[in-house]
């Protein structure tokens, strides 16, 4: 009688036995591919978050400092982006600039009856979906677009702004720019048209005092593009190397490589950081990955705790039933079958079982998946969620809990490429575990194992 | 013609305590021999050696002429002897028919028959048996494989005595038919004598028993 055939014959007569390996195995390799599925999701997350979130370094001239010999321009921005690891950059400029035909929302200077009330502060920027406020989520675009560096007499204005003045994205804003303020006072500037690219919202509470001027309120930001801030400084005189007067921000491909990133552009020849300061910032990055990194953690822990204690079970209960089965394989042996033969057997009963509790852990697994995981994401997402930033100058919270919800959260499941490696490795655990507990029979000679029996 | 010869075999336990002290027999097909001797003699050990289950300490142990060890143990159980054990060594998640396909070279359904199993016998699980029953399965298993050389432990070791009587001679009936060299350990008298040749093991040395002797001792 083949080996085959006795294994069947052992598992359809033995059912008791057969059925508590095929729960063994069942409950052991649904844990096992449940914590695959965790830990690819959120390995998952945290490379897409590498690379959405970002790290970011800005350069800026450092206005403290006395003399002012290099400014943040083309050129120096040119030379940064030479550096290995930089994805993008978004170059900024600031002007505080009157706008006598629209309603700023009122501030100190409204109060005291001032007429910097009408002052904005006009922010250039030749990507503003990179600007810092975008990025950190203290603003976010209602609707529209952002600017982009090919644009031309392009404006984002906040909601609040849009809905006093009555304007909407697509609305040309004819803007009668009179230099007013920390602009060169003593010019008046052509008529400029913008239109609306798009509206924002300040997501954030503003930290408003009376003493908060109307052109430090968010609301009244106007972010313009590199195009209309280059006219802006033409029309002012201003040096043209002067635009982007509030530096650039340099966006890394991979955060964890910032500090290297940093190291290298301050390494650069023909920058001259006595007048130019560099400020690194990952610090979304870091906090975001947090519970990402917990809950790596915890499924990595979990899957070699897992891998390891269904190791001991599995040997432990195939020891004791390797025991129960001295007295067959002495029998056989008898007979002149081979020990090979009898491994076989053994082998071929504990694989067929363990390849049909695999199949169907695969189906239980991908349904439970998607369950562990929200549940798994909201604890981590909770830890976190308390936490408060402080960047620059704003106070802001990161919304841990949309970790937790379904479009932000990478789906749970379980590739063909990681179901066959666990496959394979329950597999090599069954050959070790039945290896590990055919020893004893092994080692004797038939007669001894006849012995044994009696 | 000797179908089995023990040359000076020698046995020795782990302890070094020497229970075979160069035994020496000669087995012919169809003939029925029986080995007596007090318990703890070596008699088991002895079947177990012929059987190629052990290896001895010393001695050779030929099968047609040819060296067991030359053989292979292996191929020996397998082709040239089949065992029958006093607790019958049946597998017990098997029926008496797969019980026998584990050995059957011929038909175990028709060997099952001649040790006197019926059909639905043959389908039962062999726990279901009684003691007579699970037996007639383990001679039928032997009869089957179509070795030449059937070694029976006490095969009537736990079974009363009017089973004991039909086994033993089903046992001889059957070696006789299929021209089998039958070695049966025994401490029955009934089966003492119905065998052809008596064997005693004493002291590590085994001696021709003759019948006047045999009815004396027994």
């Amino acid at each position: 009688m083949r080996a085959w055939r006795r294994a069947l014959l052992y598992l359809t007569r033995k059912t008791g036995k057969s059925l508590l390996l095929f729960l063994t195995f069942l409950a052991v390799m649904t844990l096992v591919l449940l914590d695959i599925a965790v830990n690819r999701s959120s390995e998952e997350a945290a490379a897409r978050l590498q690379e959405e979130m970002g790290g970011y370094f800005k350069i800026a001239v450092d206005y403290e400092k006395m003399s002012i010999r290099q400014q943040v321009d083309q050129s120096l921005i040119d030379k940064v982006m030479q550096a290995d690891g930089i994805g993008t950059y978004n170059a900024m400029g600031t002007y505080y600039l009157t706008l006598p035909r629209l309603s700023l929302i009122p501030a100190r200077f409204a109060m005291e009856g001032d007429s910097k009330a009408r002052q904005a502060r006009f922010l250039v920027n030749t990507d503003s979906s990179l600007h810092e406020s975008f990025v950190l989520d203290i603003l976010t675009l209602e609707e529209g677009r952002h600017i982009k560096p090919s644009d031309q007499g392009k404006a984002l204005l906040s909601k609040e702004l849009a809905m006093t003045n009555d304007i909407r994205t697509g609305d040309t804003v004819s803007v009668d720019v009179t230099g007013e303020g920390i602009g060169d006072s003593s010019h008046a500037l052509d008529d400029i048209t913008l239109e609306v690219a798009g509206i924002f919202d300040v997501m954030q509470k503003e930290n408003k005092s009376e003493r908060t001027p109307e052109c430090d309120l968010p609301a009244n930001f106007i972010f313009i593009d590199d195009s209309t801030g280059k006219k802006i400084a033409d029309t002012l005189q201003v040096r043209s190397d002067t635009v982007f007067n509030s530096g650039a921000t340099f966006f890394v491909k991979d955060p964890e490589e910032l500090e290297n990133i940093t190291e290298q552009v301050r390494g650069m020849k023909g920058i001259d950081w006595n007048c130019l300061k560099l400020t690194s910032n990952n610090t979304a990055y870091q906090k975001s990955m947090e519970p990402l990194e917990r809950l790596t953690a915890m499924t990595s822990l979990a899957v070699w705790l897992i891998i390891a204690v269904s190791i001991v079970l599995l040997a432990l209960l195939l020891t004791l039933w390797e025991r129960d089965r001295i007295h067959e394989a002495g029998i056989l042996m008898s007979f002149g079958v081979s020990k090979k033969n009898i491994f076989l057997q053994h082998l071929l009963e504990c694989t067929i079982v363990f390849l049909a509790a695999f199949c169907l852990s695969v189906v239980i697994a991908l349904p439970l998946a998607d369950k562990a995981g929200e549940m798994l994401y909201e604890n981590a997402a909770s830890g976190a969620g308390e936490e408060e930033k402080e960047a620059g100058g704003y106070t802001y919270d990161l919304d841990y809990a949309k970790l937790a919800e379904a479009e932000d959260r990478p789906d749970m499941r379980i590739g063909p490429a990681e179901a066959a490696v666990s496959g394979l490795a329950g597999l090599s655990v069954v050959i070790v575990s039945v290896g590990a507990s055919f020893v004893v029979t092994a080692r004797c000679r038939p007669r001894e194992l006849l012995t044994i029996m009696e | 013609m000797a179908i089995m010869q023990v040359k000076e075999v020698t046995y020795c336990y782990t302890s070094g305590k020497p229970v075979l002290k160069g035994v020496n027999m000669t087995l012919e097909a169809g003939k029925v021999y029986v080995i007596l001797g007090p318990s703890g003699c070596g008699k088991t050990t002895l079947l177990s050696l012929m059987g190629g289950l052990d290896i001895p300490s010393g001695g050779q142990i030929l099968f047609n002429n040819q060296d067991i060890a030359q053989i292979g143990l292996g191929v020996h159980r397998r082709k040239d002897v089949a065992f029958i054990f006093q607790n019958y060594n049946l597998i017990d998640y098997m029926t008496p028919k797969e019980n026998v396909e584990l050995t059957a070279v011929s038909d175990p359904v028709s060997m099952l028959r001649q040790v006197g199993l019926t059909d639905n016998e043959m389908k039962r699980s062999v726990l279901k048996l009684s003691g007579g029953q699970q037996q007639r399965v383990a001679i039928a298993r032997a009869l089957a494989s179509e070795a030449p050389v059937i070694l029976a432990d006490e095969p009537t070791g736990n079974l009363d005595e009017q089973t004991s009587a039909e086994i033993t001679r089903l046992l001889k009936e059957k070696a006789r038919n299929f021209h089998k060299c039958v070695v049966i350990v025994s401490h029955s008298k009934e089966v003492a004598n119905q065998s052809d040749q008596v064997f005693r093991l004493c002291d590590g040395k085994i001696s021709v028993f003759n019948q006047e002797q045999h009815s004396e001792e027994v």
